[in-house]
């Protein structure tokens, strides 16, 4: 499934990426746009969606962990 | 359409973000998916309070249009309308949020490009890039009958409804 906060690229082979969440690990398939091992990424239902500026990260994290 | 189900396509891309903050379990996740998925209506109350912050905001739309927040009319003017307003407007929480969320969070009409099986590549122009069309990937589990050439509402990762 997806996590709602940018994760690490950490591999990509073909169009499978593995997204790096600290915690976990998960799988999530490139479908559109140029990525490459070391950007964040937005996943969800499996697919990568979006790119997330290195200077986003944190305040992604802080909206979504800290908002209730 | 029941206004459950229409209310439920358009915030269940949502749902990741408040599964993440612990306000859903896997369960609620896992339900609000499939009746998303099979145009089932959940109880008003239970939407209601998982997605209380879009209510929140349905509930301002409803006192100025004079109107019961369950009218279609108000949802409609709601998500169709108001939401990206909201948005741009930095109200509520979206003051903190960093720009590719915003980016991600508004509504937006997108022409299908490409079926891609499980997800289109669509098209669509945003408000601050007017010369050029926006790209971007969505799953087409919430239209499956949509075809290239059509034209869909997106939010999130998810093309959202079928516009004639």
């Amino acid at each position: 499934m997806c996590l709602a906060i940018p994760g690490k690229i950490i591999e990509i082979k073909e169009d499978s990426a593995v997204i790096d969440y600290g915690s976990e690990r998960r799988k999530a398939r490139i479908v559109y746009g140029n990525y490459s091992i070391g950007d964040f990424a937005i996943a969800q239902g499996g697919i990568v969606i979006e790119k997330v500026p290195k200077s986003q990260v944190k305040q992604w994290i802080k909206l979504v962990k800290n908002e209730s | 359409m029941k206004a459950e189900v229409f209310f439920l396509k358009y915030a269940f891309p949502c749902s990741f973000i408040i599964k993440e903050r612990r306000q859903i379990d896997e369960k609620t996740f896992h339900l609000l998916r499939d009746a998303a998925l099979n145009n089932k209506a959940p109880d008003k109350p239970l939407l209601e309070k998982v997605y209380f912050r879009a209510f929140e905001k349905i509930k301002m739309v409803s006192k100025e249009m004079k109107k019961d927040k369950w009218d279609l009319a108000v949802l409609r003017e709601y998500f169709l309308k108001r939401h990206n307003r909201i948005i741009d407007n930095g109200m509520f929480a979206y003051k903190n949020a960093p720009e590719s969320q915003k980016r991600l969070c508004k509504i937006h009409i997108a022409e299908i490009a490409e079926d891609k099986g499980d997800c289109f590549i669509v098209q669509y122009r945003e408000n601050n890039r007017k010369n050029k069309k926006s790209t971007r990937v969505v799953l087409k589990e919430l239209v499956p009958d949509a075809k290239i050439g059509d034209r869909v509402t997106i939010h999130y990762g998810y093309a959202v409804e079928k516009i004639s």
